[in-house]
């Protein structure tokens, strides 16, 4: 039997319902926005994904469904009962989303996602504008996926202790496939060692995040808890931020997520080599799978790691399926054997 | 003694009138001029400072003058209260609330009208595309406002007086 982590951030019945209705629906266009605010709170709760795409049924992904939005404000499982999105809906929450300023977000456009208050990530699809063969911005949208910030403080809680010894903490990684609650983790984490905990003084974190996805800053101030003694480099590179880090900050920790370049291996030497502890994710199932890949590999064979972290989906995001240590040795197998 | 009295306040009141529609050729061209100055202004903001909507037109609204300066305050008010309005509805709204204080001709405001549809909405490029576009349009309106100033401000001030002092040779 494994552990989930989902417990409420902020108390209430339905924390993400409220955070869902104050901080996303008024993005979405006027006739969508009032279908969505009629679905009950607990159907709220669950919801991870709004997708919008130009003459498509909009659909919005729960935890464990997909559900299509009803031209009643209800939901349905089946996408002919689904109202569409037309072409105004879709002009109108891509000017509310962009506070009707495109030209400003050419940055985002680029990349591909914009985070908004409250740190929901929104990405954009359309027409590609090319610059000497390069991606200078996106016109046209038509399509927009707005992802629910899920700030699940109390994820980390249970395994913490198993990722510090003797008051330090050790290097982990986290193994995970998409959608199973990895960053989700690692900001948890992230949360915890900045703040301390008992039996843990706190330390200084730096942390890069690369698609602004763990500290979810707009216009650079973090929107998630990240915890009081986090430094975060947004939007950088990883290689090039973890090294910027460790001349520029002397943290404890750096903590960075998806690595998997050959820039990450080399910066992540240089991390270990200046003392500094290291807290990073991978995607992948197994130690099997991780291992195809030849920089993983590679990262793997300098017994860099002193704890893995493997989540899944089993039981719905956030299934911890085990801890190894070192020597990939299970940690909690007797506990889960108990269990 | 009160036919006089009456004469003079019709040739005043006609000369008023004629006053008054002379002016408002001048203003109409010193409301162009505005337009563009804000519009410029506009383009920096937009093009150079990439300044979300709202607060660029706030600040082209506190370099302009008069009523186009109000009207530029407006669309940005709009565009931070108005939920779920794009730029161009912001600026279509603002636009008939100010229309009865501006003396822009209707050709002008569709010109405005028109341009004010794909504000925001689009890349740097384009926005660049609109502006210089709309600038051109006002610029020329500007120079034909203008050439009729000169030619009709005189006349208008003129047949006031006149048409005040003709009507009071009739009457008496």
């Amino acid at each position: 039997m494994t552990n989930t982590f989902e417990i409420s951030r902020s108390g209430g019945s339905f924390p993400i319902a409220q955070n869902i209705r104050q901080e996303v629906l008024p993005f979405l266009s006027p006739d969508l926005r009032m279908l969505v605010s009629q679905i009950p709170d607990y159907e709220l709760e669950v919801l991870e994904e709004i997708r919008l795409r130009i003459n498509a049924p909009v659909l919005l992904k729960q935890r464990t469904e997909d559900k299509y939005l009803r031209k009643d404000g209800g939901l349905s499982t089946r996408w002919e009962h689904s109202v569409y999105c037309n072409e105004e809906n879709m002009q109108k929450t891509v000017a509310l989303l962009c506070n009707s300023s495109l030209y400003a977000l050419e940055e985002e456009l680029r990349k591909g996602f914009l985070t908004l208050p409250g740190g929901h990530r929104t990405g954009f699809v359309g027409r590609a504008v090319l610059d000497r063969g390069r991606v200078r911005t996106l016109k046209q949208i038509s399509g927009v996926n707005i992802r629910v910030a899920r700030c699940v403080s109390g994820a980390a809680l249970q395994i913490i202790r198993h990722l510090v010894k003797g008051g330090v903490f050790l290097n982990t990684l986290i193994i995970s496939p998409p959608r199973a609650g990895k960053t989700t983790l690692l900001r948890d984490i992230i949360c915890m060692l900045s703040n301390g905990f008992s039996g843990f003084s706190p330390v200084d974190v730096g942390l890069v995040d690369e698609r602004s996805e763990i500290a979810g800053c707009r216009e650079g101030i973090p929107q998630l808890p990240i915890g009081r003694r986090t430094d975060v480099l947004d939007g950088c590179p990883k290689g090039e931020g973890m090294m910027m880090l460790v001349r520029s900050m002397s943290p404890q920790v750096i903590a960075t997520d998806e690595i998997g370049r050959k820039e990450d291996a080399d910066a992540i030497e240089e991390v270990i080599n200046a003392g500094i502890k290291l807290l990073t994710t991978v995607h992948g199932y197994n130690k099997e799978d991780i291992l195809r890949r030849p920089v993983i590999k590679e990262i793997l064979a300098q017994k860099v790691f002193e704890r893995y972290v493997v989540l899944s989906r089993r039981r719905g995001p956030g299934t911890i399926e085990n801890i190894f240590n070192e020597e990939w040795l299970p940690i909690r197998e007797r506990r889960l054997k108990e269990c | 003694m009160l036919k006089l009295i009456g004469a003079l306040l019709v040739i005043i009141s006609f000369g008023v009138i004629g006053m008054v529609l002379g002016r408002n050729l001048t203003k109409h061209t010193e409301e162009l001029r505005q337009l563009q100055f804000g519009l410029a202004a506009l383009e920096t903001e937009i093009i150079y400072a990439l300044t979300p909507l709202p607060q660029a037109l706030k600040t082209v609204a506190r370099q302009t003058k008069g009523p186009i300066s109000k009207f530029f305050a407006e669309v940005s008010q709009e565009l931070n209260e108005g939920q779920g309005q794009t730029g161009g509805e912001a600026w279509s709204k603002a636009l008939e609330r100010v229309a009865p204080y501006l003396l822009l001709t209707e050709g002008e405001m569709s010109c405005l009208e028109q341009f004010g549809q794909g504000l925001g909405s689009s890349d740097r490029e384009d926005q660049l595309k609109r502006l210089t576009s709309i600038k051109m349009q006002l610029a020329t309106r500007e120079k034909e406002a203008e050439t009729t100033k000169n030619q009709f401000q005189k006349i208008w001030q003129t047949l006031g007086w006149a048409c005040g002092l003709v009507l009071t040779l009739m009457f008496i």
